[in-house]
C-alpha cells in the first residue's frame, strides 16, 4: 500500500526525541562528560573498578541466570502439559497462569514477603507448629527472589514454548512413533528440534526481564542484594551522583540492547520456524476424562504440576488479602488497613494522604491509556498501513524504548528537564512521560496487531461500493480494530497503575502512587496498611485483566 | 508384508457410533482402497490398523495374529498422512533414514536403502533438500518413500493425494500403483474420491457413517451396486421403483408410477413385488429412433440442465419426480438442447441393474 505519508509522523517523531531520544542522550553526556564539559572515562572506570559496582554487576548476572534456570525448570513441564494434553480445568489454569501479565510487581513482592518472609505465612504456622517464638525458617532474599521471578516469567516460558509446541502436526509425532521412534527419542529428535528455538527466546526474555528487575529485588533483597537497576538508583538517590548512575546506566544499557538484539533474531528464528509448521491441530489431544486416567502416572503428575502452580500463584495473592484485614502482630481480624488507607490524612510515612496516591495513580493512568492510544495508533499505522523510506529504522527506534529500564528512563528524564523552570513546578510531568513511554509500545503493538489482521480486500470492497475513505474507515476498520485498540488501552492501564520503579524515582511525595506508598508501608513493615492498599490494586488490576480475557479472547501473548 | 484382516471392529467416540463391526480383509500384495464420505470412519478404521486408537471390540489381525496388544512401532506398519507430516528439520534423506535408524540399522545399510527408495520414486537427485525446498508432489514422494523405508507389512495410505494439485494427483497415483505392483506390499488406501479409488484399487471397501456398505473390485462395484447409498455415491442417480407386473422369459414388465418399462430379470421374481433398478448415466440415450431395437424403453424426460464437459456431456432432468442424470459423448445435440424442453430418453433392457436391497 503506497500513501503518502501524513503529516502526524512529526508528531510520533518529536515526541520519541523529545521524551526518549534526548533522555538518553542526556545520560550518555553524563557518563563521559564532567559538569564543565571535559570528555572523560573516569565515570566509566570508576564503575568498572568499584567492587561495590562489581559486586552488584556480579549479583545481578548471577541471580537472573538463576532465576532464568528456575523459570525453565517450572514453565517447561506447564509448557508440555498445555500442548500436548487437555483435561478438566485446563482453561482455569491457563488463566491462572496468564495473571502476573497485569499484576504490579510490588503486590507480587508483597505477596512472597507474606508467605514466604521471616513472619510470614508459613512461619508462622511453623512457629505455631513447633511452638518456636521465633522464626524457624528464613529464607535468603535470593531464595524469594528467585521465586518472584520465576513467578513473573513462567507464564512468558509456558506461553511461548506452547505455542511453538502446538503447532507441532500431531501427523509428525505420530509417524515418528510408527517409524519406532518413541518417548524420549521422539522428543529429542522430532520434537526438541522443533521448539528449541522457542525455549531459547522465553529464556532470553525471561533474562532480560530479571537483569533489569527493579521492584522485586529492593522490596525482598534487602540490604544484602541490589541489582544494576537497584544501584543507579542509590547512586543517584543516595549518592547523589548523577555521573556515576549515567555511567552504570550506559553499561547496563548496553548489556540490555545486546541481549535485545539476540532476543529479536531468536523470535526470527521462531516466526521461520512456526511457518514451517502447520498451525491446525486435525486432532483432539489426548483427554483426560476418567477417574482412572486421572489416577495414573501422568495424570497424578498433571495434577500435582498444577497444584504447585497454583500455590506459586494463588498463595501470594490471597495473602494479600488476607493480611489486608488480619493483624499478624496480634493475630486479629481487623479493619484499620483498609480505615487507614481510604483515609484523606496526611501519613508521615508518604508525606501525604494514602487517599491521594489511589487518587494519584487512577488520575496517571488515565491520562497514561489517553495519550498511548493517540501515540500508538499512529506510531502503529505508520508501521503497518504505510511504506516509506527509512521505515525499518524508524520501525527500530519505535522499539527501543522496550529495551531501556525504567530507571534509566527516569533517570534520562529528570537528568534532561529538572533544570527548566516549567518542569521544576510541574515535577507530575515526568511521572505521565515515563508512564506514556512505558506504557505505550504496548498499546502500539496491540492495535499494529489488529490493524494487520484487517483484510485490506475489505477495505477495497468498501471502497468499491462507494464509500469515501472518511466512511470506510469509521464503517469498515475501526469497528474492525476497535478490539485491539481496548486492548491496547487496558494494556497502557495496567503498565501505568503497577508502575513502580520509574515513579519511585521521579515522584514528588504528593504525586506518589499507590505501588508507591505500598513500597513504603512495606519498608516500615506496616503490612495490613500494604496490603490493603495492595489489595484494592490488585482489584482495579484483575478487572483490567478479565477485561483483557474477554475482548481479546485470543489470549494475552499478542501483546508481547 | 501380511494379510491384514478386520473382524466385527467397533468404535465409539462418547455417544458417536465411530464404526460398527466392521469386518474385511487385505490379503497379501493386494491394494484395498477405504471409501466414503468424509466422517464415514474410513480414518478411523486406518488408525485402528496403525494402533493409535484401540478397538471398543473386534480384532485387527495380521497374517491371523491379533495385534491389538501392540503398539503402532511393533506392529511394523508403514503410514503415509494427509497433512504429509515430514520433519519439518531434517532433509529428504533423514526423512526417509529416521525408521532404519530406529531400527539401528548401519550408516551404509541405511544409505543403500535411501537411494533405493529415492530412485523409486524419481527424489534421488532431492535428498538432501529440506521439505520446505520441495513441491508438495516431491514432499509426499519423500513420506511414502520414507514410510516404506523399512520394509513394513503393510503400508497405510490417508488420503495421500489430497493436498496436492488435480494434475500431481493422477502422476502420483500412477506411481503408487506401479510401485505397489513391483513391491507386492499390502495397501490399504483412505480416499474420498470416487475416480481415484476406482483406478487404484483392487478391492473397494465402501463405508457410511461406520458401516461397511459394499466391498468387491472396482467392476463389481460399479455394474452391481448393492444400495441406495451406493448407487448415490457412484452418482449413478437414475433410479427407478416400481411393482412387477409381467415375468416371462427373462424379461419382466415394472410399472413406475403408470409408465412400464420392459427390464431383463436374471433370476425370476414375483409379479406384485416391489422392486427398484438403476440406469447408469452413460447407457440413457438421447431422441433414440423409434426403430432401434436396442431401446426398447423410451421414456420423456424435461431437461434441466446442459453441461458441456469437453469430451462429454451431462444432461440433468426431471422424469414424474424421479432425477435423471444421462452423460453422453454425442454433440449434435448440444445446441439444441435447452432447459424446460421436453425429450425422449431411450435405455436398453439389458442394461439395468436391479438393486439387491430394494
Amino acid at each position: 500500500m503506497e500513501k503518502k505519508l501524513p503529516i502526524f509522523i512529526f508528531l510520533s517523531f518529536s515526541y520519541l526525541t523529545l521524551f526518549f531520544y534526548y533522555p538518553i542522550g542526556t545520560i550518555l553526556y553524563d557518563a563521559f562528560f564532567t559538569p564543565d564539559g571535559q570528555f572523560t572515562l573516569k565515570y566509566i572506570l570508576e564503575i568498572i573498578s568499584g567492587t561495590l559496582e562489581q559486586r552488584v554487576i556480579t549479583f545481578t548476572v548471577y541471580q537472573a541466570f538463576l532465576s532464568t534456570l528456575l523459570t525453565l525448570a517450572l514453565g517447561l513441564p506447564g509448557a508440555y502439559i498445555f500442548s500436548v494434553y487437555d483435561f478438566k480445568g485446563k482453561e482455569l489454569l491457563r488463566a491462572l497462569v496468564t495473571v502476573p501479565f497485569v499484576l504490579p510487581s510490588i503486590v507480587v513482592a508483597l505477596g512472597f514477603l507474606l508467605v514466604f518472609g521471616p513472619y510470614g505465612y508459613i512461619n508462622q504456622f511453623l512457629m505455631w507448629l513447633l511452638g518456636f517464638d521465633k522464626p524457624v525458617l528464613i529464607l535468603d532474599g535470593l531464595i524469594l527472589i528467585l521465586l518472584a521471578h520465576a513467578f513473573y516469567n513462567i507464564p512468558v516460558v509456558i506461553q511461548m514454548v506452547s505455542a511453538s509446541w502446538e503447532r507441532i502436526d500431531p501427523a509428525i509425532e505420530e509417524a515418528a512413533e510408527i517409524l519406532g521412534g518413541t518417548g524420549f527419542y521422539k522428543f529429542r529428535k522430532v520434537i526438541l528440534p522443533q521448539i528449541i528455538n522457542a525455549i531459547l527466546s522465553s529464556a532470553l526474555l525471561t533474562y532480560i526481564f530479571t537483569f533489569l528487575s527493579f521492584t522485586i529485588v529492593i522490596t525482598l533483597g534487602g540490604v544484602k542484594y541490589r541489582t544494576i537497576e537497584v544501584h543507579i538508583y542509590s547512586l543517584y538517590k543516595v549518592f547523589l551522583s548523577p555521573h556515576l548512575a549515567s555511567a552504570l546506566a550506559v553499561l547496563q544499557l548496553l548489556i540490555s540492547l545486546t541481549l535485545a538484539y539476540f532476543y529479536t533474531k531468536s523470535i526470527d528464528l521462531v516466526v521461520k520456524q512456526e511457518k514451517l509448521g502447520r498451525i491446525e491441530r486435525y486432532l483432539t489431544r489426548k483427554v483426560f476424562s476418567s477417574y482412572r486416567e486421572l489416577l495414573s502416572k501422568k495424570g497424578l503428575g498433571i495434577l500435582s504440576y498444577s497444584v504447585v502452580l497454583f500455590i506459586l500463584f494463588v498463595g501470594p495473592l490471597s495473602s494479600v488479602f488476607v493480611t489486608s484485614l488480619w493483624d499478624i502482630g496480634s493475630k486479629q481480624f481487623t479493619l484499620t488497613g483498609y480505615q487507614t488507607v481510604l483515609e484523606p490524612r496526611l501519613s508521615e510515612y508518604l508525606g501525604t494522604s494514602p487517599f491521594r496516591t489511589i487518587v494519584n495513580s487512577l488520575f496517571f493512568a488515565t491520562l497514561t491509556v489517553i495519550f498511548s492510544l493517540v501515540l500508538g495508533s499512529i506510531t502503529a499505522y505508520l508501521i503497518v498501513r504505510y511504506k516509506w523510506p527509512g521505515k525499518s529504522f524508524y520501525s527500530a527506534l519505535i522499539l527501543l524504548p522496550l529495551g531501556v529500564s525504567s530507571i534509566t528512563l527516569a533517570l534520562g528524564i529528570i537528568r534532561a528537564f529538572k533544570s527548566l523552570s516549567f518542569f521544576y513546578y510541574n515535577e507530575w510531568l515526568f511521572i505521565l512521560i515515563a508512564h506514556v513511554m512505558i506504557g505505550y509500545p504496548f498499546a502500539m503493538r496491540a492495535i499494529a496487531n489488529s490493524l494487520q489482521k484487517v483484510d485490506p480486500d475489505l477495505l477495497d470492497a468498501s471502497q468499491s461500493l462507494g464509500a469515501s475513505k472518511f466512511i470506510t474507515f469509521f464503517y469498515v476498520e475501526l469497528p474492525l480494530i476497535i478490539p485491539g485498540v481496548i486492548v491496547g488501552g487496558i494494556f497502557a492501564f495496567a503498565m501505568s497503575i503497577g508502575e513502580m520503579a520509574a515513579t519511585l524515582f521521579l515522584a514528588p511525595p504528593e504525586f506518589s502512587t499507590m505501588t508507591v506508598s505500598i513500597y513504603k508501608y512495606i519498608s516500615v513493615r506496616k503490612y495490613t496498611v500494604a496490603s490493603a492498599m495492595g489489595s484494592i490494586l490488585i482489584i482495579i488490576s484483575m478487572t483490567a485483566f478479565i477485561l483483557l480475557r474477554y475482548i481479546g479472547k485470543k489470549g494475552i501473548a499478542e501483546g508481547f | 508384508m501380511v494379510s491384514v484382516t478386520l473382524d466385527g471392529v467397533t468404535k465409539r467416540f462418547g455417544d458417536v457410533v465411530a464404526l460398527n463391526k466392521v469386518s474385511f480383509t487385505a490379503e497379501h500384495g493386494n491394494l484395498v482402497v477405504l471409501l466414503g464420505p468424509s466422517g464415514c470412519g474410513k480414518t478411523t478404521t486406518l488408525r485402528i490398523i496403525a494402533g493409535f486408537i484401540n478397538p471398543d471390540s473386534g480384532d485387527v489381525l495380521f497374517d491371523g495374529v491379533s495385534v491389538l496388544d501392540k503398539p503402532p512401532k511393533d506392529r511394523n506398519i508403514g503410514f503415509v498422512f494427509q497433512t504429509i507430516a515430514l520433519f519439518p528439520h531434517m532433509t529428504a534423506f533423514e526423512n526417509i533414514a529416521f525408521g532404519l535408524e530406529t531400527r539401528n540399522w548401519e550408516k551404509q545399510r541405511i544409505k543403500t536403502r535411501v537411494l533405493e527408495l529415492a530412485k523409486l520414486f524419481h527424489i534421488d537427485t532431492l535428498l538432501d533438500r529440506y521439505p520446505r525446498e520441495l513441491s508438495v508432489g516431491q514432499q509426499q514422494r519423500v513420506a511414502i518413500a520414507r514410510a516404506l523405508a523399512p520394509n513394513p507389512n503393510v503400508l497405510l495410505l490417508d488420503e495421500p493425494l489430497s493436498a496436492l494439485d488435480v494434475n500431481l494427483r493422477d502422476e502420483l497415483k500412477l506411481e503408487i500403483k506401479k510401485v505397489q505392483e513391483k513391491l507386492k506390499t499390502t495397501m490399504i488406501y483412505v480416499t474420498h474420491d470416487l475416480t481415484e479409488a476406482f483406478s487404484i484399487g483392487n478391492k473397494i471397501v465402501i463405508l457410511k457413517d461406520g458401516e461397511v456398505q459394499q466391498i468387491g473390485s472396482p467392476l463389481e462395484i460399479y455394474y452391481s451396486p448393492k444400495n441406495r447409498f451406493v448407487v448415490d455415491f457412484l452418482q449413478v442417480t437414475n433410479m427407478f421403483t416400481g411393482e412387477i407386473k409381467e415375468f416371462s422369459d427373462k424379461y419382466a414388465v415394472i410399472d413406475v408410477n403408470g409408465s412400464t418399462f420392459r427390464i431383463l430379470l436374471r433370476k425370476p421374481m414375483q409379479i406384485g413385488k416391489k422392486i427398484t433398478f438403476i440406469v447408469r448415466p452413460e447407457d440413457l440415450i438421447l431422441n433414440p429412433s423409434h426403430a432401434n431395437q436396442l431401446f426398447d424403453n423410451i421414456f420423456e424426460m424435461v431437461v434441466e440442465n446442459v453441461d458441456f464437459k469437453g469430451p462429454f456431456m451431462e444432461v440433468l432432468g426431471r422424469f414424474e419426480d424421479m432425477r435423471i442424470r444421462i452423460l453422453t459423448t454425442s454433440k449434435n445435440y448440444l445446441p439444441k438442447l435447452k432447459s424446460g424442453m421436453k425429450i425422449n430418453v431411450g435405455f436398453s433392457s439389458s442394461t439395468v441393474s436391479i438393486l439387491q436391497n430394494s
